[in-house]
C-alpha cells in the first residue's frame, strides 16, 4: 500500500515536471519565432514613431526620451563634416545653447535588414544657435540597432538638403 | 543517452528534441554571440579599402559583393542613389574615379551592425566634370550569413582645414 501511494507521488511529480518542462520549451520556442521573424511592418511602425518622437523631444528638450533615443555611442555628422558627440549634443541641449522650435520630417523612408534599420528622412527645422535664428532643411541618415525587441539610434549623418 | 532519457521523460520524439535543440542554439547564438570585434574592424577596413580600390578599378564583381542590393548612397548636396544607379554611372563610364584616398576611420561594432566614419578623397569625372573632394563618409553596415555588407553611405564634403 505504502508503496503503491509513492509510485502515485512519484508519477504526480513526473507529470508535474512534464507540464513544467513542455511550458518551458514553448515559452522559448514563442521566444525563438518572435526574434527570427520580426514584423518588417510592425519594425518600420516602430522605427517611424520614434523619429518622430525625436522630433518632438528635441523641441521639448526631453533629455530623458533622448536618452533613451540614443546609444550611448551615438555620434551625429553634421552637414559640415563637424562630429558632434552624444554628450555634446546633450549637453547644448540642456544649457539652451541649441534651441528647436519646430522639426518637420518629410519623405521618411525606412528600411530593415534584420538587427540594423537605416531610416532617411528629410528634415525642415526652426530654432536657435546662441541665439541667432537658425532655419535649415536637411536630408538626414539615422542608423538604428535592434536592442531588447526595440530599436536604439547609433548614428546620424545629416546633408544640407535643397 | 542523455538525450534519448530527456525525450522520455517528456513524451516526445527524439525528432522533436533534436529540433528544439537546433532552433535554441540558433536563437541563443544570434543576439549573444558576438563574433571578435577586433577581428570585425580589421574585416571592415579591409572592405573600405577593397570599395575604394574597386571604385577605382571598376571591379563590380567585388563591388556587388560589398554593397548589398538595397544599398543607398546619400551625397553632400542631400541627393540619395540607389545602387543601380551608380552603378549604372559606372557601367557607362559617365562616373570615372581616378583615385580614392582614405583617411582615418573610427569604426564602431554593435553586435551585427557596423559604423565606420572615415575621411576619403575621391577624385575622378562625372559626365565630363572634374572632381577632387574631401568627405567626411558614414558606412552603415550588416552582418549577413557572417559577411559584411554595407547597407547605406552618407557623404558630406568638407572645406580643406588649415
Amino acid at each position: 500500500m505504502r508503496l503503491a501511494l509513492q509510485r502515485l507521488a512519484a508519477n504526480d511529480l513526473l507529470g508535474s515536471m512534464r507540464k513544467t518542462l513542455r511550458l518551458l520549451l514553448a515559452i522559448v520556442l514563442l521566444a525563438a519565432a518572435d526574434s527570427l521573424h520580426a514584423d518588417p511592418t510592425d519594425d518600420r511602425q516602430q522605427l517611424g514613431d520614434l523619429e518622430q518622437g525625436c522630433a518632438t523631444a528635441l523641441i521639448k528638450a526631453d533629455l530623458r526620451w533622448l536618452d533613451s533615443f540614443y546609444d550611448q555611442d551615438w555620434v551625429l555628422i553634421c552637414s559640415d563634416g563637424q562630429r558632434v558627440s552624444r554628450r555634446k549634443s546633450l549637453a547644448q541641449l540642456a544649457s539652451g545653447e541649441v534651441k528647436w522650435k519646430s522639426i518637420v520630417l518629410s519623405e521618411v523612408d525606412i528600411r530593415v535588414f534584420g538587427d540594423t534599420a537605416i531610416v532617411i528622412y528629410k528634415a525642415v527645422s526652426v530654432g536657435e544657435i546662441h541665439g541667432a535664428t537658425l532655419r535649415e532643411t536637411e536630408l538626414c541618415t539615422d542608423s538604428f540597432i535592434r536592442v531588447d525587441g526595440g530599436w536604439r539610434c547609433v548614428h546620424s549623418h545629416n546633408s544640407w538638403a535643397p | 543517452m542523455l538525450l534519448k532519457r530527456v525525450a522520455d521523460v517528456l513524451l516526445l520524439p527524439m525528432k522533436t528534441i533534436l529540433s528544439l535543440l537546433a532552433l535554441l542554439a540558433v536563437f541563443t547564438a544570434s543576439p549573444v554571440v558576438r563574433g571578435d570585434e577586433a577581428a570585425d574592424k580589421a574585416q571592415i577596413t579591409e572592405l573600405e579599402k577593397q570599395s575604394a580600390a574597386a571604385l577605382v578599378s571598376g571591379d563590380f564583381q567585388a563591388l556587388e559583393s560589398i554593397f548589398a542590393e538595397e544599398w543607398l548612397l546619400v551625397g553632400p548636396a542631400g541627393e540619395v542613389m540607389t545602387r543601380k544607379f551608380i552603378f549604372g554611372q559606372l557601367r557607362s563610364g559617365d562616373l570615372k574615379f581616378t583615385g580614392y584616398d582614405l583617411g582615418d576611420m573610427v569604426i564602431r561594432i554593435f553586435g551585427d551592425t557596423a559604423v565606420v566614419v572615415g575621411r576619403g578623397t575621391p577624385h575622378g569625372e562625372w559626365n565630363g566634370q572634374k572632381f577632387e573632394e574631401k568627405e567626411v563618409f558614414s558606412d552603415t553596415f550588416t552582418r549577413v550569413g557572417g559577411k559584411w555588407r554595407c547597407v547605406m553611405s552618407h557623404s558630406s564634403a568638407i572645406a580643406d582645414e588649415k
